[in-house]
């Protein structure tokens, strides 16, 4: 197994302060502290050549995984291991063999073109100028970023910003890609280039690609496999389909309504649940209830159209994270 | 040697030199501005006390002690305060993580990059301003002098990158250290001579100060260039800074290596 990660844990000190004046300076003569649990006994397998989408809210846990695995920060309990290395001992080999990309965070030199960073990076990952020449050319192109490279990476444009990132964590060819939200901020064209060009690069390299991001599309277009982890614990690891044929059963019935009426009527509860909007009223039911619950609603209302549809993923993971498998 | 040693001191050197204006400015400027000040206060205090020369220093060399003091200073401080702790404190330190290297390594030849960089700035200034305060011809001695100061202040900036270290990771565990940092600063400008030279310092405190870093990193090198010290004086600035180097040395790795056990990365 590439990743084996074992009853991973990890808990902060995080000091807390009282509101206002009186709180700061209370604080400065004494500090309380509060425990915070961001990983609790998480465990999971990663196979070479695997994407795998990591998914939870904010503060869920998420990016800690992927700093311990990263070895930026050190786990309070568990076992982590990476291509057979355990990455808080920092070892050059292991890191040598993969690469971080934050979302949020630039490794370039903002006020170098990203090729003056390349070349560092070249040195420092002991690229051969064969391979280095090559990936500039492959990842430059792939990337449509060519005429950017010898612009200061500060005046790029935050797509271009994210692809010039992109092509620097992968210059070196990494074994293993932990991206955090590569795509946030992004519009939905620069959005699509970099899930475009993620999806090519795994195809062609088959590197193992940690994504955490809160873009459902991302997760949707790259990933066969999710983990959902919710207050710090895996709730979920498996296909994304299988969340979906869970799910499934689920029916959204679009009611379109010329008029929507001054008295909202209720449905029963065991039949499922209606939600208003300016225009119409959605059904939320279940297959074996749709009948049911459409001869119900066709007695309350005379819609113009009728729309049947499965709840979307974000819908499903979001009611995943909720309330779980039901 | 690492591979990548010389591609850091380039790339630096890239970074210092990607602002064209901030470069003349820092170039000319801050130069301008010592020789405006220090001429002009000196130039007071031997007029009020109706002296020609101070503990053996004529106006003229006074006025190039105090040019040569901070620009020294400077050199031997290398990169800003907070080359280290705004890292810690914004996540920035998560690159050095994460890449095969050792972190403090690179620091360290970030740091010494601007040392090298000022350490230029530094004799070129110092070539003008000795023609300009100094009328006799330049000499061999001149150039020894230079040549053993501008290798004394790279030891010193060496030394200093680790004193400096120690400083700042203290952000691993409080965060901000930025007075902790400029407390640090006055405190070496001050006990290396840098305000005032050691010589007005009272007598009985020299020979504490000379077991201190402080001296050899400021006050010895300014001595070098102005001819007032000789090659055993260097030789004993150098013995002094190299028996410091080695106990700040460890302490720096063993603080970091508890330190990274700290470490949240916050701001990923």
């Amino acid at each position: 197994m590439a990743i084996k990660v074992r009853n991973l844990s990890k808990t902060f000190k995080v000091a807390t302060k009282e509101p206002g004046l009186a709180g700061s300076i209370k604080s400065l003569v004494r500090r309380k502290y509060l425990e915070k649990t961001a990983l609790k006994n998480v465990s999971l397998d990663i196979q070479q050549g695997e994407m795998v989408g990591l998914i939870g809210a904010n503060g869920a846990g998420k990016t800690t995984l992927v700093k311990i695995l990263a070895g930026i920060i050190h786990p309070s309990q568990g076992e982590v291991s990476v291509l057979g290395f355990n990455p808080w001992d920092r070892s050059d080999e292991l890191r040598r063999l993969m690469a971080l990309i934050m979302g949020q965070k630039a490794q370039l030199w903002y006020d170098l073109p990203a090729l003056d960073s390349y070349m560092l990076l070249k040195e420092i990952y002991q690229i051969e100028d064969t391979l280095y020449k090559s990936q500039i050319e492959f990842l430059a192109d792939v990337l449509n970023i060519k005429d950017q490279l010898k612009v200061q990476v500060r005046k790029l444009s935050l797509g271009e910003r994210m692809k010039v990132e992109l092509m620097g964590a992968l210059l070196h060819r990494p074994n293993v890609v932990y991206l955090d939200e590569p795509t946030i901020g992004l519009d939905l064209m620069a959005q699509k280039a970099v899930r475009g060009f993620l999806k090519n690069y795994q195809k062609e390299f088959k590197p193992i690609i940690l994504l955490t991001s809160h873009y459902m599309e991302d997760i949707k277009e790259l990933c066969q496999r999710v983990v959902l982890i919710k207050s710090g614990e895996l709730i979920y690891d498996g296909a994304l389909s299988t969340i979906q044929k869970n799910f499934g059963e689920q029916k959204r019935v679009s009611l379109s309504l010329d008029q929507i009426p001054e008295l909202r009527p209720d449905i029963d509860p065991l039949l499922g649940s209606f939600e208003w909007h300016s225009d119409k009223v959605i059904l939320s039911t279940t297959r074996q209830n749709l009948n049911a619950a459409m001869e119900y609603s066709m007695k309350l209302f005379t819609p113009n159209d009728i729309t049947i549809q499965d709840p979307s993923i974000e819908e499903v993971i979001e009611s995943y994270l909720r309330k779980g498998f039901q | 040697m690492k591979p990548w040693v010389l591609k850091v001191i380039s790339t630096e050197l890239r970074k210092i030199l990607a602002y064209r204006s901030d470069f003349w400015i820092n170039f000319i400027g801050q130069m301008l501005i010592q020789l405006f000040i220090a001429r002009a206060l000196w130039s007071a205090v031997f007029e009020a006390n109706g002296v020609t020369e101070m503990r053996g220093l004529t106006l003229d060399k006074m006025t190039l002690y105090y040019l040569l003091a901070p620009l020294i200073m400077k050199t031997m401080m290398g990169e800003n305060i907070g080359f280290l702790a705004r890292e810690i404190y914004d996540g920035g330190i998560n690159r050095y993580l994460v890449w095969p290297l050792k972190a403090l390594q690179y620091k360290s030849l970030t740091f010494m990059t601007y040392s090298i960089f000022y350490l230029l700035q530094l004799n070129l200034m110092y070539l003008i301003a000795r023609f300009i305060f100094d009328p006799s011809p330049y000499s061999l001695a001149d150039f020894t002098g230079a040549l053993m100061g501008s290798g004394l202040i790279l030891l010193a900036s060496y030394t200093y990158f680790y004193i400096m270290s120690l400083c700042e990771m203290v952000a691993f565990w409080a965060d901000n250290t930025w007075t902790l940092s400029v407390m640090l600063r006055f405190v070496a400008s001050f006990l290396g001579g840098a305000f005032l030279p050691l010589s007005f310092f009272p007598d009985s405190l020299l020979p504490v100060l000379k077991l201190l870093p402080f001296q050899a990193m400021i006050s010895t090198p300014v001595n070098l260039y102005l001819g007032r010290a000789d090659g055993a004086q260097a030789l004993e600035a150098a013995l002094t800074l190299l028996m410091w180097l080695p106990a700040l040395y460890f302490l720096s790795r063993l603080m970091w290596r508890k330190a990274s056990y700290h470490y949240t990365g916050v701001g990923m």
